[in-house]
C-alpha cells in the first residue's frame, strides 16, 4: 500500500508537470505551468519605463565596436565601422526587438501556419502560399542574390546578427507568443529575407483581375465591358505630368488583340491580399517651400497589425548614413533619407499577374499542350507539417507559364469553364531589387537614384525622390512585361505562344519625371501615365487620392513641413465632393421613410470631412456602397462568381450624371427602376441599416465606429490589439484608413543643409506587448501627430539621446 | 512551528531550483522538502502548496510592482478563466502551489517507504 501510494502520487506529480508544460485544448494553451511561472513565463516579459538595454554587449564575428543610441521612443542609431558589422548589429538588435514577427511573418509566407496552430483554417492558408510558389520563388531568388558579393555580404552578415541574439535566449526572454503558443524559435536563414521580400511582392502585386474580368466581360459584352472597366479616362491626373510622358516605344508587340475568353471561371478564388494596399508620396520643389528646400513625403498604405510592419533606424558606416524604416527580417532602410537625398514609395498597382488556362494531356497531368506539342509538367511535392495531425503533402506542378495554382479538386466549383489555371507572376521571377535599397541608402544625387532604381524588379513601385541639390522626381520603377492591348486582362490560352508575355518595358522607357515646371510630383496609386503612352499599363488604380493631392499641392504655396503632415491627415472626401450634389438632387424627399429623412438631412448639413465623431461620412459610404451594389448585382448575377462591378467612383459620376445610367434598372423585375429610384431606395436601406448598427453594437453610427480602424496583433489576439481607433479618413481619401488598413508610416523630410524630418507609425518600436513600446505612437498617429526624427551627424552626436550602447567584437 | 519551518524549506527549495530547472522545480522543492521533513501527507502536500503559492505570488507581485507593466491585465484575458490581471496573480500562485503540493504527497509518501517507522 506504501508502495502503490508513492507511486501513485509521483506518476500524479509528474503528469500534472507534464500536463501543465505543454497540454493544449484545441487552440488554447493549457501549459499554465510554464506560461505563468514567475521566474520564466510571461511575467517575465513585463518591461518598466526605462528600458534596460546593457551597456557593453559581445556579439561574434564583429570586426570592430559598434555604438547604438536610443532616442525615447526606442529608436536605434547604429554606428559601425563597415558595413558587415552594420548589418550584423541591424540583425541583432532588429531581433531583439521583433523575433516573434519577423518568424511569424516567415510562417506566413512559406505556407508553414499549420505547424503552430489546430485551426483548419491554417491548411488552406498555407496550400494557398505553397501553390502560389512563394518558397520556390524565394529559393530561386537566393541564388540569384548570392551570387552578388556585396548581397550575399548583407544577408550573411543580417542572418548572422539575428541568430547571434536567438542563441543567447533562455525560454524566460522569450517573446511570449512563443510561450503562449509553445514553440521556440528556429535559426534565421538568408532564405527568410528573401521570402519576406517575397511576401511583400505578393502583398503588393499579388491582386489580379483576370477572373473577374473574364465574368465581366461575358456579363457585359465586348462593348460595355470596354466602357465601364475602362481606366484610362478624363479624369486621371497620371503620376507623370502629360507633357512629360514617353510617346514611342522601342519594342513593337504583336499580339491577339482580339483575343477573348469564350469560356466563364467558377474557380474558388484563394484570398488576394487587400486591394486597397496603396500608399501616398509626393515632393515639393524649393519654388513651392517656406524654406526653399525641397520637401518629400510617404506614407505606405499597408495592413494595419501589430508588431508593426515597420521598424524605425539610423544606420551608419564612416560611407554613408541612412535614417528611415525597415523591414524586420530584412537588411537595410527601405523608406527613409540621408543627408543628400529623401526616398518613397507607392505600390504601382501595375498587373503582372497573369492567368493562362492549361489543358493536359491526360489524367496523369505530367504534359501539357503548348505551341502544338506536350511540354513536360514539373512536379514539386510540398510538405506541410501540422500540428497535432497527419503530415499534408500537396502536389504543385509547374508549367513554362509558372505554378498550376487552380486544379480540379482544388477550388473549382462544378461547371464548364477551364479547371487548371496556371498563374505567370513576374514575383516568382528572381531580381535584384534589394541590391536598390542597398545603392538608395548610399545615394547622393538624381543620377546614383537613377541607377539604384535600374536594378529594381517587383513589386513595381512608385519611387519618389528629393535631393539636397533641389531636384525632384519620381519614377515608376519595376519589371513591367510590355503587353498588347487588353493581354493579361483576361484568362488567357496557355497553349498559345502568342499569349505568353514578350519581353519587359525597358528600365529607360518606365514612366519617370524629374523637376516640372509646377514644382511638385506626386503618386496614390492612380494610373501612371496618359493614352499617349505607348504601351499597355493596365492595373487597379485608384483615381480620387490622387485628385485631391494634385488640387491641394497646386494650390498651396510657401510650404511648411506642418502643411504637408496636415495633407497626409487629410480627411477631405474628394469622391463625395464631387457626386454628392448631384445624387442628392435625385433623391425623392418625399418617398423618404422618416430615418431616410434624417440621413438625407444629415447628408446636406455634413462639411464633406470624413471625420470620427460625424454621422455624415458613415450615411454617405454606407449608402454609397449599396448603391453602387444594387446598380450592378443584378448584371453580374447573371455570371458566377468571381466577378467585379466598374468602380464606385465612376459608378457615383454616372449615377449623378443628368444622363440616365440604364444599368439602375433591376433587371430582374418587371418594372423599370430609375437611377431617382435606386438612390431614394437606398438612402431608405442605408439609414435602416445604421440603426440597427447602432442597436446590435450599442454604439453611436458615427463614422469612427462604423469605419472600425483596427490594428490587429498578428496572431489576433485580442488584448493586445486596438479597435475602433478615433481616427478619420477611407479608402479613396489621403488619410486612407479603412477597417484594418491604413498609413503604415507617415514621414516628411526637408532637405536644408542638414535634414529635417518628421515620422509616426501605429505601434511602437518593440514587438513586445509587455513593453511601454508596444504601442506607444498608435494615439499621437491617430491624433495626426508626429516626431522629430533624429538623424544623428556622428556618433558623437548626443540630440534626443536616452540612452547608448557598445557592442564589442567577442574576444576569441 | 515545524510546519512554518517545512513551508520555509519549500520556499527556499523553490528559490533555488528556480537558477537550475524550469518551472516544474517547484514538484522537486516541495517534494525534498516533505521527504526530509514529513511522512504525512497532508503536511507534505499543504507546506508545498502554501510555499510554493507564496514564492510566486510575491515574484508575479514584485515584477508587476518593479515594472508597471499591466500586461497581466491583458494576458488574463486570453487564458480561457475569467479572471482579473490581480486574479492572475494568484492563480499563478495556486498552480504553482498545487505542483509543488503534488511533489510533497510524493516526497512525503516516498518518506513512509524510506522510514517506515518514524511516520512523523
Amino acid at each position: 500500500m506504501r508502495y502503490f501510494s508513492a507511486l501513485f502520487f509521483t506518476i500524479l506529480t509528474i503528469g500534472a508537470c507534464w500536463f501543465l508544460d505543454h497540454a493544449r485544448l484545441s487552440s488554447v494553451p493549457l501549459g499554465f505551468g510554464r506560461v505563468l511561472d514567475p521566474y520564466n513565463g510571461f511575467w517575465q516579459n513585463m518591461e518598466g519605463k526605462t528600458p534596460d538595454y546593457p551597456e557593453n554587449i559581445d556579439l561574434t564575428g564583429l570586426k570592430a565596436p559598434v555604438q547604438v543610441h536610443y532616442g525615447a521612443r526606442g529608436v536605434p542609431h547604429i554606428f559601425a565601422e563597415n558595413t558587415d558589422d552594420l548589418y550584423r548589429a541591424q540583425g541583432y538588435i532588429t531581433a531583439r526587438d521583433r523575433l516573434w514577427q519577423m518568424e511569424f511573418q516567415i510562417y506566413a509566407a512559406s505556407g508553414r501556419i499549420s505547424e503552430l496552430v489546430f485551426n483548419p483554417r491554417a491548411i488552406e492558408l498555407d496550400r494557398a502560399r505553397r501553390r502560389h510558389g512563394m518558397v520556390k520563388a524565394a529559393e530561386d531568388n537566393l541564388k540569384v542574390l548570392e551570387a552578388d558579393p556585396e548581397m550575399k555580404a548583407a544577408l550573411d552578415a543580417y542572418t548572422a546578427g539575428v541568430n547571434a541574439w536567438i542563441e543567447q535566449l533562455s525560454f524566460a526572454e522569450y517573446p511570449l507568443e512563443y510561450k503562449l503558443i509553445d514553440y521556440a524559435p528556429e535559426p534565421w536563414t538568408n532564405l527568410k529575407s528573401v521570402l519576406l521580400l517575397k511576401y511583400m511582392a505578393w502583398d503588393l502585386s499579388g491582386n489580379s483581375r483576370d477572373f473577374e474580368n473574364t465574368n465581366a466581360f461575358a456579363a457585359f459584352g465586348a462593348k460595355e465591358y470596354n466602357r465601364l472597366f475602362a481606366h484610362l479616362t478624363d479624369s486621371i491626373r497620371p503620376i507623370i505630368p502629360p507633357d512629360m510622358t514617353l510617346d514611342s516605344a522601342s519594342l513593337t508587340l504583336a499580339g491577339d488583340t482580339s483575343f477573348i475568353p469564350d469560356w466563364l471561371i467558377s474557380q474558388r478564388k484563394i484570398a488576394e491580399p487587400n486591394p486597397n494596399n496603396g500608399s501616398n508620396n509626393w515632393v515639393v520643389a524649393g519654388s513651392k517651400t517656406a524654406s526653399g528646400y525641397p520637401m518629400l513625403c510617404n506614407d505606405p498604405h499597408l495592413g494595419l497589425r501589430l508588431p508593426a510592419i515597420w521598424y524605425e533606424v539610423q544606420l551608419t558606416t564612416p560611407e554613408h548614413s541612412v535614417y528611415g524604416v525597415s523591414l524586420p527580417g530584412s537588411p537595410m532602410v527601405i523608406i527613409g533619407f540621408n543627408r543628400d537625398i529623401a526616398w518613397g514609395v507607392t505600390n504601382s498597382s501595375r498587373d503582372v499577374m497573369d492567368w493562362y488556362y492549361i489543358e493536359y494531356q491526360d489524367e496523369n497531368k505530367q504534359a501539357y499542350r503548348h505551341d502544338d506539342q506536350w511540354l513536360p509538367v514539373e512536379t514539386r511535392l510540398e510538405t506541410i507539417h501540422r500540428r497535432g495531425q497527419a503530415t499534408f503533402v500537396d502536389t504543385v506542378r509547374y508549367t513554362l507559364h509558372g505554378p498550376v495554382v487552380y486544379e480540379a479538386g482544388y477550388r473549382d466549383r462544378d461547371s464548364a469553364g477551364p479547371a487548371n489555371v496556371a498563374m505567370h507572376w513576374e514575383g516568382m521571377q528572381p531580381d535584384f531589387s534589394m541590391r536598390t535599397f542597398f545603392a538608395l541608402n548610399r545615394a547622393k544625387n538624381y543620377n546614383d537614384y537613377r541607377r539604384a532604381l535600374s536594378h529594381y524588379g517587383t513589386p513595381g513601385q512608385n519611387f519618389v525622390f528629393a535631393s539636397r541639390e533641389g531636384d525632384i522626381a519620381i519614377t515608376q520603377q519595376g519589371k513591367f512585361p510590355a503587353k498588347w492591348r487588353n493581354q493579361g486582362r483576361f484568362i488567357m490560352d496557355g497553349s498559345r505562344p502568342d499569349h505568353l508575355w514578350q519581353g519587359y518595358i525597358p528600365f529607360a522607357e518606365n514612366p519617370t519625371a524629374k523637376n516640372p515646371e509646377r514644382g511638385y510630383l506626386f503618386s496614390a496609386n492612380q494610373a501612371p501615365v496618359g493614352p499617349e503612352y505607348p504601351y499597355e499599363t493596365s492595373g487597379r488604380y485608384d483615381d480620387t487620392r490622387s485628385r485631391r493631392i494634385d488640387q491641394r499641392l497646386a494650390a498651396m504655396q510657401d510650404i511648411t513641413p506642418q502643411d504637408l503632415q496636415a495633407l497626409q491627415n487629410d480627411n477631405f472626401n474628394q469622391e463625395a465632393a464631387e457626386v454628392l450634389p448631384g445624387l442628392l438632387a435625385k433623391v425623392d424627399v418625399a418617398r423618404l421613410s422618416e430615418a431616410g429623412k434624417a440621413a438625407y438631412d444629415s447628408l446636406r448639413a455634413w462639411n464633406l470631412q470624413n471625420e470620427p465623431a460625424l454621422f455624415g461620412p458613415a450615411f454617405y459610404e454606407t449608402w454609397v456602397d449599396k448603391v453602387r451594389w444594387n446598380t450592378w448585382k443584378d448584371e453580374i448575377g447573371r455570371v458566377d462568381k468571381p466577378s467585379s462591378m466598374p468602380d464606385r467612383y465612376y459608378t457615383l459620376h454616372w449615377l449623378a450624371d443628368t444622363v440616365e445610367l440604364s444599368y439602375a434598372d433591376d433587371i430582374t423585375t418587371p418594372a423599370t427602376e430609375t437611377s431617382r429610384d435606386l438612390l431614394t431606395v437606398q438612402l431608405d436601406s442605408a439609414a435602416q441599416a445604421l440603426r440597427e448598427f447602432a442597436d446590435a453594437e450599442a454604439v453611436p453610427a458615427n463614422w469612427q465606429n462604423l469605419n472600425d480602424v483596427s490594428i490587429t496583433h498578428l496572431a489576433s489576439l485580442v488584448p493586445f490589439s486596438f479597435r475602433r481607433v478615433e481616427t478619420g479618413g477611407n479608402h479613396g481619401i489621403v488619410n486612407a484608413n479603412f477597417n484594418g488598413h491604413g498609413p503604415s508610416w507617415r514621414m516628411v523630410v526637408e532637405l536644408g543643409p542638414e535634414p529635417v524630418a518628421y515620422g509616426v507609425y501605429p505601434g511602437g518600436q518593440s514587438g513586445n506587448p509587455g513593453s511601454p513600446l508596444y504601442a506607444n505612437m498608435v494615439a499621437p498617429w491617430a491624433e495626426g501627430e508626429y516626431f522629430k526624427l533624429h538623424f544623428l551627424s556622428s556618433a558623437t552626436d548626443r540630440e534626443g539621446v536616452k540612452f547608448s550602447q557598445t557592442i564589442n567584437p567577442e574576444a576569441p | 512551528m515545524k510546519f512554518l519551518l517545512h513551508v520555509a524549506v519549500v520556499i527556499a527549495l523553490g528559490l533555488v531550483l528556480a537558477l537550475f530547472l524550469p518551472w516544474w522545480g517547484v514538484a522537486l522543492a516541495g517534494g525534498i522538502a516533505a521527504l526530509a521533513l514529513t511522512g504525512h501527507l497532508g503536511r507534505g502536500f499543504l507546506a508545498g502548496l502554501l510555499g510554493i503559492f507564496l514564492l510566486w505570488t510575491v515574484v508575479a507581485f514584485l515584477q508587476v510592482n518593479a515594472t508597471g507593466s499591466q500586461l497581466h491585465e491583458g494576458f488574463a484575458e486570453l487564458l480561457p478563466l475569467p479572471l482579473s490581471g490581480t486574479g492572475l496573480i494568484f492563480f499563478s500562485g495556486l498552480v504553482g502551489g498545487l505542483v509543488a503540493g503534488l511533489g510533497g504527497l510524493s516526497g512525503s509518501s516516498l518518506r513512509r517507504i524510506v522510514f517506515p517507522s518514524r511516520r512523523r
